[in-house]
């Protein structure tokens, strides 16, 4: 039960604090099973999670409960989701039956509980069985697949429907530059599979179009100006220079912009830093090139401030 | 497909923003591509050539910063790349004679030089650079010198290297009082505490699991962390430095509790001593996470007065 006028990073706090619950819960889960009844099955996993999704629920629709009863409910019924989904999916020796799973569980959490820690977790988990599986099944093209996420989170936090997903919004959101920034660099295996990245690409680039136009279009009564054309130009440029997980960033920092949102800055400066520390030890190029990369990228965007500055001096852009 | 931005952006904050986001991801941008260059310490390119460009690129810097006036954005940005090109200069001097001498040398001596710039420049953001430098100079000292004449273990290491970004936040706050308003900016006040804290966390809970490890760790991130909470809800009031340290407070509490469950009825004593174990652990971190929520909602309402916060 937190206020919703708490700062976004109490909500994280808040939201770290139930995780942990979770994962001693799941824990608890699994010594039940495996220890105290010797059911080494996954669809026992399972069951138990039934009943902790079943009883999280219960405790977070009671209308008395208190912040404690609040607390383990939401985390009882996270772990429950994801003792369900992973229970399943060990049952069936295949990481994808968590998929489908999670997400159930996920559209069902946003049906009966209005708590948008137990809505994000629930969410996380399902976008965690997704990346989870392409990287167990090696899939081609994962980062065009995962890719497909950011447009959809996009319009999702920019026109909510009735009912507000909003945390499953913020997940689609932050699939790609986390899965592209944190996963892939790790993963041994993308050296010897295709893992696309121009599709991703296309999508950052229209996505970018999109977010200036929409902004151009309700922020301002002009004509489209010289430095707003400066900007696209530039991001669109950037687009093809970077690897896609550098232009996801950016492009977080353009919707944070033309929402007004903080918590959005904060993390594309963050996930941006991150992406160019990374991109050091990244092996798909040599450093060499990497550089020259860099290197034209910082002039692209030096000249797009340096003309839409220039514009503003001169008092022919406004914004 | 009818769509509505909110209403309630700030926008002259937000175009301030965005330039000056557009200006340091250039330059970030930019200077990183210089950093890959010369790391990557190409055969083709020879000594005087990569003095020259390094050099080159340093003079142009500091007389362009002079010629757009080093209070500016710009001329800020500009005083930042020359820093980077002299760490990136002495890097390269280090490849070229094989000084033999210690990293921590070469970070102490960058270190020194920039001031002057540091201090010209009036920028925050060149203000971290400059901090980051000169912990990683302490950093690397204690790691080549302090741990192995036996002066520190790498456990004591870690708590001064924490303690070290504790007190620079502490030199900030006293640089802002005595009246560097330019100094101001939230973003590095939080962010120092965050290092801080963060930093000191590890040892902590090193103590907390290992058992073997100093009782320093603990005892440093206690006092740390209770400190911050005094100075930034009484002192200077910041919720955000308040929302950290107790964050960072309750894991370390879930952690004793866990070890305290351990000791006390055991994780390894058999099947109900563990599943003991396990529900009294769950009850001990739901709590100290309703407990969290329940200070910072009560803080936060204390020291917004109903104003919000961002």
């Amino acid at each position: 039960m937190t206020d919703e006028r708490l700062p976004w990073y109490v909500k994280l706090v808040v939201g770290v604090g139930a995780w942990i619950t979770a994962v001693v819960l799941m824990f608890l889960g699994g010594a039940i099973v495996f220890v105290a009844l010797k059911f080494e099955t996954g669809g026992a996993l399972a069951v138990i999670g039934v009943a902790y999704l079943w009883m999280g629920l219960w405790i977070i629709r009671q209308p008395d409960r208190g912040l404690f009863a609040n607390q383990l409910g939401v985390a009882t019924a996270a772990a429950g989701a994801a003792l369900v989904s992973g229970g399943l999916a060990a049952e069936a020796e295949e990481v994808w039956v968590g998929v489908p799973i999670a997400v159930a569980i996920a559209a069902a959490i946003f049906v009966v509980s209005s708590n948008r820690i137990l809505q994000f977790l629930a969410s996380a988990l399902a976008a965690g069985f997704l990346v989870a599986t392409l990287v167990a099944e090696r899939t081609p093209y994962a980062l065009d697949i995962v890719a497909l996420a950011t447009p959809v989170g996009l319009y999702l936090m920019l026109r909510p429907p009735e009912r507000d997903i909003t945390p499953a919004a913020i997940v689609l959101l932050l699939l790609f530059p986390l899965y592209s920034t944190f996963i892939v660099p790790d993963a041994y295996w993308v050296r010897d599979v295709q893992m696309g990245g121009w599709i991703a690409r296309a999508i950052h680039m229209a996505l970018f179009l999109w977010l200036v136009s929409l902004y151009w279009k309700q922020r301002t009564n002009q004509q489209l100006n010289q430095g707003v054309i400066a900007f696209i130009v530039a991001a669109l440029i950037v687009c093809v220079l970077l690897p896609p997980g550098g232009s996801a960033a950016l492009l977080i920092m353009t919707f944070a912009y033309v929402t007004g949102s903080t918590p959005f800055a904060t993390l594309g400066v963050v996930l941006q830093t991150h992406f160019v520390i990374r991109y050091y030890y990244s092996l798909e190029m040599s450093l060499l090139n990497k550089s020259f990369l860099l290197m034209a990228v910082g002039v692209v965007l030096l000249v797009a401030w340096w003309y839409v500055e220039r514009g503003r001096k001169q008092g022919g852009i406004h914004e | 497909m009818n769509i509505e931005l909110p209403q309630t952006r700030d926008h002259s904050y937000w175009q301030l923003w965005a330039m000056r986001a557009l200006l340091v991801l250039g330059a970030s941008h930019l200077l990183a591509g210089i950093v890959f260059f010369f790391a990557y310490n190409w055969d083709d390119l020879g000594p005087f050539a990569k003095f020259g460009l390094l050099q080159a690129g340093l003079i142009i810097s500091v007389v362009a910063a002079l010629r757009l006036r080093i209070e500016s954005p710009a001329g800020q940005t500009l005083l930042v790349a020359a820093s980077v090109f002299t760490g990136v200069l002495f890097a390269v001097i280090w490849q070229v004679y094989q000084t033999g001498a210690d990293a921590y040398e070469l970070f102490t001596v960058w270190s020194v030089l920039i001031l002057p710039w540091v201090i010209a420049s009036r920028s925050s953001a060149h203000w971290f650079l400059w901090f980051v430098i000169c912990l990683t100079a302490f950093t690397l000292y204690g790691g080549q010198v302090l741990v192995p004449l036996g002066v520190l273990t790498h456990d004591q290491l870690g708590i001064a290297v924490g303690v070290t970004a504790i007190v620079f936040l502490a030199g900030y706050e006293l640089a802002v009082l005595a009246g560097c308003r330019w100094l101001g900016d939230r973003w590095l006040r939080i962010t120092l505490a965050l290092i801080g804290v963060g930093i000191l966390f590890i040892p902590a809970m090193k103590f907390v699991f290992d058992w073997q490890g100093i009782s320093q760790g603990i005892t440093a991130f206690v006092v740390v962390a209770a400190g911050l909470s005094i100075v930034y809800s009484r002192l200077i009031p910041e919720f955000a430095i308040i929302a950290i340290t107790t964050g960072f407070a309750a894991v370390v509490a879930m952690a004793i509790g866990a070890r305290g469950v351990h000791e006390i009825i055991g994780f390894d004593d058999g099947t109900s001593s563990l599943i003991t174990s396990l529900i009294v652990l769950v009850f001990w971190c739901a709590m100290l996470t309703a407990a969290t929520v329940r200070l910072l909602n009560a803080m936060h309402a204390k020291m917004t007065s109903g104003n919000g916060d961002d």
